[in-house]
């Protein structure tokens, strides 16, 4: 075997072993950050690609981290696209010239099944006895040689977590002789007796190799007698998610507005060094200001992530689940689901993106439907104006203030219609048999710094590259609508009056009136398409304002109580509760779902439940004598 | 203890209870999966893949409350969160009865 006999293209390689095995921190270790990470056409399922190149062959190969899998007859869609890639079946993946099979050194029972299914097929393979550092150090007794020599592959020690702990993985794999390739293999037909007959295999090779546990460890289990106790675990599970929370919107401050002033900063000085035109508005205000909109959300986004994969990466994730999974499978959902909801109250952005973590797609699909229900940060500007101009500052029963309850009222609004709409959805589209819960509890680990740093990484370029292109796109669609076409001469109104936007706000003015909105309104919820908060500026733009960031809101309050009726303002606050038009919320489903067909239905069903709240509120208000 | 066992009859072994019964605190050790009505369903097959196979020993750890559903159930050295109707059908020899009902 030389290099030059190796074919010239890459060699394909999978990654394939049970969930929590280490796989992706392996991946990690061999691939560094020559990862490509999109999904599996037409699904859901994150796809992993990495680049290396052997030492000693120097053949460049190609690494796909497949997604977890307990076994070859799937449960799920994961475990579907591992049996196929695995079998050479899958329609754009290639057969794999070698599998890597990743074992966990301190739980071998698990793993060695899988292994036994795999070499059953023919393909080669390789084992990666993965933490058998750890192995080592909490007692077990883990014979690699006599694994090698009962199992009848190369079995390997690999250290996922420590520098140079892949070496004599990448040195086995540099070694193996690729001349001989399988292309398609038909799917195994096991029979249950198959089924048990492994599993005596599997403790027939433990008992050879002399695999020996040791007691289980005491601190842990007195960690899990804690993290599960049935009032310490919720208590502790509280005040994660409370120092969570406290951490996304008191540290993301400071370099929020670091953004904002950058953002601000940018603008002004193409504003001072370019002339008065529509490029100089499209710049400044379209994509610098697109731009900003953007980025003003990635340091919630970095800190939220940060807290979501430590708890990920430290085992603690499938105990909070199964926490919260009782309340939560009331209404349909899976308790893992509690994660990304929570985060939706920051921003629904990152809130869909981390239903990464949930393995039913089902379940997937309708926690992303009712993400946008939580009350985002961007609808506070909304609130705090109409609740500052219409709502009095007045105690209720000595201890509440009525502004502070309202705001209670409508954040409470949100949660009980996302409990409904899941109820719904669980009642009708999503009807079907329960899903087995069967999850797994890891042992805890200490996250590795490297993978997190890596897996926050990912997440940044996810949301800058995808979501940042198309929200940058709309922002400078939105832009052409609200500036063109220019206003005539000598008009008197603002500009955005005569513009497309304009015309479409007094479109809109016919749908929005039988719910109270005036044209003012109907115009500002155009551009507020782009960003919620953006409606406040709008608003201030349309009733002439001149003035900037906070100070319209300033401004803006005085006028709007003076001129609209307390009925509308409700009315508008009702429709802010369901708010459909965030066009980045849409633009991440779009693209977490890789279809057109979930983002358009919701923002059918939000579009509905919106108009129905502010209709209802309207005219109730209106019947009450608040119309005027 | 043979891990082919079948299981058939499992639910007449006078000393074999469901696994479902069980509450935080019992110990015991796997006699077998399924009912002799029929073929393993999928999820009883999966319960074997991840070494529901007569002889383990397992232990029940936690549950959630209230309700007592899912619970924590360890096979094994594998630890897992189940609710208590995927595994009525998983049959165990409990060996500290006292913390069963």
């Amino acid at each position: 075997m030389n290099a030059a006999a190796a074919p010239a293209e890459a060699l394909s390689l999978s990654l394939i072993g049970v969930p929590n095995c280490g796989k992706t921190a392996l991946f990690n270790r061999l691939t560094g950050s020559r990862q490509k990470v999109a999904n599996y056409p037409g699904v859901t399922v994150e796809r992993k690609e990495g680049r290396f190149i052997g030492p000693a062959t120097g053949r460049t190969y190609r690494l796909l981290d497949l997604p977890g899998a307990y076994s070859l007859e799937p449960t799920s869609l994961d475990e579907a696209i591992a049996r196929d890639v695995v079998l050479g079946r899958h329609a754009t993946e290639p057969p794999p010239d070698l599998l890597v099979c990743v074992v966990d050194a301190t739980n071998l029972r698990l793993n060695l099944r899988l292994v036994l299914d795999l070499k059953r097929l023919g393909r080669p393979l390789i084992v990666a006895l993965n933490m058998s550092d750890l192995a080592r150090a909490r007692g077990f007794h883990v014979d690699r040689a006599a694994l090698e020599r009962a199992l009848g592959v190369p079995v390997v020690e690999t250290v996922a977590v420590r520098p140079g702990g892949e070496r004599e993985l990448v040195e086995a794999i540099d070694r193996h002789d690729f001349s001989q390739r399988v292309g398609r293999i038909d799917p195994p037909t096991l029979t249950t007796a198959d089924v048990v007959a492994t599993q005596r295999e599997v403790r027939r090779i433990l008992d050879e190799v002399n695999y020996r546990v040791p007691a289980r460890l005491a601190v842990l289990s007195r960690l899990d007698s804690l993290v599960l106790h049935p009032v310490g675990g919720p208590l502790l599970l509280a005040a994660i998610l409370f120092l969570m929370f406290q951490a996304v919107f008191s540290w993301a401050e400071l370099p929020m507005n670091g953004i904002e002033a950058g953002v601000a900063a940018v603008g002004e000085w193409i504003a001072g060094t370019l002339s008065e035109g529509p490029l100089r508005s499209l710049l400044v205000d379209g994509i610098v200001a697109g731009v900003g909109a953007v980025l003003v959300f990635l340091p919630q986004i970095v800190i939220l992530f940060f807290f979501i994969l430590v708890l990920e990466d430290s085992g603690y994730l499938p105990r909070a689940a199964f926490l919260l999974d009782r309340l939560m499978g009331k209404v349909g959902l899976s308790g893992r689901a509690f994660i990304p909801l929570l985060s939706s109250f920051a921003c629904a952005v990152p809130g869909i993106m981390a239903t990464r973590t949930i393995p039913s797609t089902r379940d997937r699909i309708a926690t992303i439907m009712i993400a946008p229900l939580m009350t985002c940060s961007a609808r506070l500007p909304v609130y705090a104006l109409l609740i500052g101009a219409f709502i009095p500052m007045r105690s209720v029963g000595g201890i509440f203030n009525l502004q502070g309850l309202v705001l209670f009222a409508l954040y409470v609004a949100g949660v009980l219609s996302a409990m409904l709409v899941a109820f719904v959805l669980k009642l009708t589209v999503m009807r079907g048999a329960d899903r087995p819960l069967l999850m797994e509890l890891p042992e805890y680990r200490t996250p590795n710094l490297r993978n997190l740093l890596l897996g926050l990484w990912e997440r940044v370029r996810i949301f800058l590259q995808r979501v940042g292109g198309i929200i940058l796109a709309l922002m400078v669609v939105l832009w052409f609508l609200s500036s063109f076409p220019a206003p005539p001469p000598g008009a008197t109104g603002p500009a955005i009056e005569y513009s497309i936007a304009g015309m479409l706000g007094r479109g809109l003015q016919y749908i929005f009136e039988p719910i109270g909105f005036n044209w003012q309104i109907s115009i500002a919820l155009v551009p507020g398409l782009a960003a919620r908060e953006v409606a406040v500026g709008a608003l201030g733009t349309v009733y002439s304002m001149s003035a900037s960031g906070d100070d319209v809101a300033g401004a803006l309050s005085p006028l709007i109580a003076s001129t609209w009726s307390l009925a509308t303002a409700l009315s508008l606050l009702a429709w802010y509760v369901f708010a459909p038009q965030c066009l980045s919320t849409l633009a991440v489903v779009k693209r977490e779902t890789n279809s057109w067909r979930y983002p358009l239905i919701m923002a059918g069903y939000l579009f509905a439940l919106a108009y129905l709240a502010s209709f209802v509120t309207y005219h109730t208000a209106v019947a009450l004598g608040a119309g005027s | 203890m043979d891990a082919s066992a079948t299981p058939k009859g499992v639910s007449l072994e006078p000393r074999s209870i469901s696994l479902s019964a069980l509450m935080p605190g019992a110990t015991g050790a796997v006699v077998g999966v399924g009912t002799e009505a029929r073929e393993f369903s999928p999820v009883e097959r999966r319960l074997i893949e991840l070494g529901f196979v007569s002889g383990e020993r397992i232990e029940v750890l936690a549950q959630a409350m209230p309700g007592g559903d899912p619970f924590v159930v360890r096979v094994g050295t594998t630890t897992f969160a189940l609710r208590r109707r995927e595994v009525e059908t998983v049959w165990v020899e409990v060996s500290s009865p006292d913390a069963s009902p």
